[in-house]
């Protein structure tokens, strides 16, 4: 579903070049649920936005079921990422001024398709939030809308779930719920999510656990390993 | 305090297109109104140096009530030791030996002048020396006839006068441009008076003579001394006055040169104003900050003058040397269609431009005034948690705001020549009512075009109401003020018209040399297409004293039946009456009196002083209303003027109106002085503000321009508010294109309701005018279907590309920055 092959990424500032990341060789199979784990500036998050179509990388490539993201336009790469990709960020981004079904509707707006209200229903019910459709971002808890830009980026079934440190900005028990509702949509759907995230907690959740550190791959492990366990406690200490 | 410098320039240097269009705003608005003001002071100098020039430095005048009289009838001012200087002039008309298609090409208006070498006749000179004895021509006559300083020119019954100097056109000498116009005015020049006597057979006769006296003695107290000298002859005596209301109205050109320069820097001043808010609104958690790090209210307003400073300052300097040339430009646009062309005058540039320095400056100042304040105020601890400026302006209507604007919208609503000033104030208060209503109408227009952008566009809209209101609202000004003067523009030549048709007194009227006498009205009244011929009187430079006490001058006119005359139509009308005699005094020399209906004017007449009642204000064509109207008998027997030296004519129709002129200039010759005809009344007047239209639409583009600046400005700075929502939505979908669309549709939207309530405000403006007493029923309700569609499609297609901009901006929008933007 998702293949990163040799991807480095470069910023240039002035004659100053940071290289973020180096030579990145990674995969994604459908259904699969990953965390991302590794350090502030281990390049972490410049893979999940490279992935997302937001930039492309120096040199390398990424596709998306086949597809190389980096041949394509601009547009070409909004519209992948507006069709196959749900985006959760760690400060919701929710839109102000819009209430709560139409920040969830938007990317179907976006992209012209007809909004389905039960379908909408549905979801707003799945993150439990059925009785706030109407209300406006600023009058939710973090958790809360941290549930909206979940469904948000839900709401037109995208292939994967791309999600910036999740609970970055929530407590343990606003965490645990968000956690268990990507797992809940992991599980009964069968949704393919990229997770990133500095804590285990989190990263315990998924799948597959892949450790980056000054922009290269550190280490992998899947909940099928035998050292799995022992990689969460070290990690828990 | 050098760290606080540091802050303000790098909050200059971090916004630079949000502070790149305010110094452009301030720019334009400094410029306009430098501009403006240059325009108004000169052309306001050039008229009073003109009537300067036309009275020299002579203190009095000495004319006859028989249009000539001879040198030796003032031989008594000779033993008066007051007078220091004298000069005598005779008026007559001849002709120029030169091929022409008509002899009245050729007619020329001669001043005789018995001294050329003094003070008392002042002329612009552009070659030449005006003190040596020979022939004055003006610069358009050496055009016309093609010479220089040393030709001859020859005229008939005079021989040939060598040009010893060629002046400016003036009021003193001025005359036609072209063959043409020569058909209907006289070339005129100055000859030596003893040639002029010689040639006309008038020797020793003078038409005036003018003289000055020394500052020792009162000039009301000489007056009455040489009003007893003259005392029961056909002479009189009056003190010569500059007074340039005589034959200029020009109060409504200067009142349009105020409107366009209060509104420029208005405009501006709000842009700066919006600028200054927005940028104080952003940085609440950074004043917070500082307040936190010690810094105290006045540190952080301080902080905030240094940008505003900076602000005015540049806007300022460079307005300034935009606004010169502008101006430069300008009123030399205006001075050739309005005055003539070949005028000398000064440019007036210190004052103008020492009060835009002021003005420049100051107002922004004044616009950052509440902002600053706020800044000052900042809570700490409130701004430190950030409280989004989306959510705390969203959706929320100011009732005060729309008290006051309900308030200043009755103010309005008076009739008051500056009334409108406080409807366009309460236009702006009301404005975001006027928004919501707006959304409704054009949602469906922005949901067509721009699909889920518009939608989008406007709950932006709804996000920054305020701001966006105050944008259109200045955008509705332009476009309503506009319109307005379209329709002045378009109805004031319709309502001059009207009033010419109704107070000219006839087809046609002709001022003769020498009174009309009963043969020579019999061989008119004969002339072929010639129906009604009545002569009537009208006594020159009667002057009188303001109540502030200027000394003014104007005509007085009269007819055998005043009542019935269709010389004016009368305004207000005083009940009672009184001992004196009665007039009926023009609007405007009313309202440079100071005085009203049924009080006592005094006038100084060639009968001497004498108190009239001001039995009501009338409004004619005749001197554009600067002018009275006395009973026949009242004039010819007691003001000392019994002579009939103008005759009104009716003709059969308009289409006779020329043959007749001619068969006048042919049969009367060199007795005429002046033929005016109403049909060229109608075009002289249409003529002139066929001219002003242009400039004027011109400078209101100008202004809708500013307006789009704002325009552009305000939606840079919603953009920058934005940002994370803009990289949320291009984040989970949103194309660049559908971003700028957005942007470019908030823009459309502002534009579309400034043109519509533009539009609206416009018509009502129209409406209050021409209902309005104060613009004396010459503006009537007519919408200007051409300037309306130029107004909207102006309005709208500025507005759209000051929107571009800001939507590529905003699609440019780097999405990683902008999700992780704090």
């Amino acid at each position: 579903m998702i293949k990163v092959a040799d991807v480095t990424k470069e910023f240039k500032n002035g004659k100053e070049v940071t290289t973020v990341l180096k030579g990145i060789d990674f995969s994604v199979k459908e259904g699969e649920f990953v965390a991302i784990m590794g350090p502030s500036g281990s390049g972490k998050s410049t893979l999940l936005q490279l992935i997302g179509g937001m930039d492309i990388p120096s040199t390398g490539r990424i596709e998306l079921d086949g597809e190389e993201l980096q041949t394509k336009s601009e547009k070409q790469r909004t519209i992948i990422r507006r069709k196959d990709i749900g985006f959760v960020f760690q400060n919701y981004q929710l839109l102000p001024t819009l209430t709560v079904y139409e920040n969830i509707t938007f990317p179907l707006h976006a992209d012209r398709q007809k909004v389905n209200p039960d379908e909408v229903q549905e979801l707003l019910k799945a993150v439990a939030l059925t009785d706030y459709e109407k209300r406006f971002p600023h009058e939710l808890s973090g958790g809360q809308q941290q549930r909206v830009a979940i469904a948000r980026a839900l709401i037109h079934k995208p292939a994967i779930l791309l999600a910036d440190e999740p609970t970055g900005n929530l407590d343990r028990e606003r965490s645990s719920d968000i956690l268990d509702l990507l797992s809940s949509f992991h599980q009964e759907r069968g949704q393919t999510i990229v997770m990133v995230t500095h804590d285990m907690f989190a990263a315990g959740h998924a799948d597959r656990i892949v450790l980056f550190k000054d922009g290269v791959i550190e280490t992998e492990v899947q909940r099928e390993d035998e050292d799995y366990a022992e990689f969460l406690s070290r990690f828990m200490a | 305090m050098q760290n606080s410098f540091l802050v303000s320039w790098r909050n200059i240097t971090c916004h630079k297109k949000r502070f790149f269009f305010t110094l452009a705003a301030l720019v334009l608005g400094v410029a306009v109104m430098t501009s403006m003001l240059i325009s108004k002071s000169t052309f306001s100098n050039l008229i009073d140096e003109q009537e300067q020039l036309n009275a020299g430095d002579a203190d009095f005048w000495v004319q006859s009530n028989d249009g000539t009289f001879f040198e030796n009838d003032l031989a008594w001012l000779q033993e008066h030791e007051e007078v220091e200087e004298q000069v005598s002039l005779l008026n007559q008309k001849g002709f120029a030996e030169m091929e022409t298609d008509h002899p009245m090409q050729s007619s020329v208006r001669f001043t005789g002048v018995s001294d050329f070498d003094n003070d008392l006749i002042k002329l612009s000179v552009s070659e030449g020396d005006v003190t040596k004895e020979g022939l004055i021509i003006t610069e358009n006559t050496a055009a016309l006839f093609e010479k220089e300083i040393g030709d001859q020119i020859s005229f008939q019954d005079m021989g040939s006068l060598e040009i010893t100097a060629i002046v400016h056109e003036g009021s003193m000498l001025n005359s036609p441009e072209t063959l043409e116009s020569a058909m209907f005015q006289d070339i005129q020049v100055m000859v030596p008076l003893d040639k002029l006597q010689q040639s006309t057979g008038m020797e020793n006769q003078i038409s005036n003579l003018r003289f000055k006296v020394n500052e020792d003695t009162g000039e009301d107290q000489l007056l009455a001394i040489y009003q007893s000298e003259l005392e029961g002859s056909n002479l009189f005596v009056q003190p010569i006055v500059a007074d340039s209301q005589q034959n200029n109205d020009v109060e409504g050109l200067y009142y349009v040169f105020d409107l366009i320069a209060i509104l420029s820097i208005f405009i501006s001043s709000f842009i700066a104003f919006n600028m200054i808010n927005t940028s104080i609104i952003e940085r609440k958690r950074e004043i917070g900050i500082m307040k936190s790090l010690g810094y105290t209210g006045g540190n952080v307003v301080g902080l905030i003058v240094k940008e505003i400073g900076f602000l005015a300052v540049i806007g300022t300097v460079v307005g300034l040397g935009l606004g010169i040339w502008f101006g430069l430009y300008f009123q030399e646009m205006l001075v050739s269609s309005i005055v003539t062309q070949n005028i000398d005058y000064d440019v007036i540039i210190t004052g103008p431009v020492i009060i835009s320095i002021i003005v420049g400056i100051l107002f922004p100042f004044l616009a950052a005034a509440w902002p600053m304040y706020k800044a000052g105020k900042t809570p700490i601890l409130k701004a430190m948690l950030g409280t989004s400026a989306a959510q705390s302006s969203f959706n929320k209507l100011n009732k005060w705001r729309i008290i006051l604007g309900v308030v200043f919208t009755g103010i309005g609503l008076i009739d008051n020549v500056w009334a409108f000033l406080f409807l366009f104030v309460g236009l702006v208060l009301l404005f975001p009512l006027w928004v919501r209503g707006m959304q409704i109408i054009v949602r469906p227009v922005l949901t067509f075009i721009f699909r889920f952008s518009g939608k989008q566009a406007l709950r932006s809209i709804k996000q920054f109401e305020r701001r966006n209101a105050n944008t259109a609202a200045m955008l509705a000004i332009g476009v309503s003020l506009a319109l307005f003067m379209s329709a002045a523009l378009t109805s004031l030549p319709e309502g001059m018209e009207d009033e010419i048709d109704a107070t000219f007194g006839g087809d046609i009227i002709v001022e003769k040399e020498t009174p009309w006498t009963d043969t020579a009205l019999e061989v008119v009244r004969s002339l072929e297409g010639v129906e009604n011929v009545n002569p009537y009187t009208e006594i020159p430079n009667v002057t009188w004293h303001t109540k502030s006490g200027e000394l003014r001058e104007f005509s007085i006119m009269s007819f055998p039946d005043i009542s019935s005359a269709e010389t004016f139509a009368v305004v207000e009308e005083a009940e009672g009456n009184s001992d004196h005699p009665y007039i009926y005094v023009g609007e405007r020399a009313l309202m440079e009196w100071g005085g009203g209906a049924g009080d006592i004017l005094t006038l100084n007449t060639p009968a001497g002083e004498q108190n009239f009642f001001v039995k009501g204000s009338v409004q004619t064509s005749h001197n554009t209303s600067y002018v009275a109207f006395a009973e026949e008998n009242v004039v010819k027997n007691e003001l000392n003027w019994p002579h009939d030296y103008h005759l009104a004519l009716d003709v059969v129709d308009e289409d006779t109106i020329s043959a007749a002129v001619l068969a006048l200039e042919s049969t009367f010759g060199l007795e005429i002085n002046r033929i005016n005809t109403i049909t060229l009344t109608k075009e002289q007047y249409t003529s002139g503000v066929s001219g002003m239209e242009e400039l004027m639409q011109g400078l209101l583009l100008l202004i809708i321009a500013i307006s789009a600046i704002g325009t552009s400005n305000t939606l840079f700075m919603n953009t920058m508010e934005r940002v994370k929502e803009i990289g949320t939505m291009r984040a989970i979908g949103f194309t660049k294109r559908q971003v700028q669309f957005m942007i470019i549709a908030e823009g459309l939207f502002i534009g579309i309701a400034g043109v519509i309530v533009g539009v609206l405000y416009g018509i009502l403006v129209i409406y209050l005018n021409s209902i309005s007493a104060d613009a004396l029923g010459l503006l009537s309700f007519i919408i200007p279907w051409n300037s309306l569609l130029i107004a909207i499609a102006g309005g709208i297609l500025f507005t759209l590309l000051a929107s571009w901009l800001p939507g590529n901006s905003a699609s440019r929008i780097s999405i990683k920055e902008a999700i992780s933007y704090e």
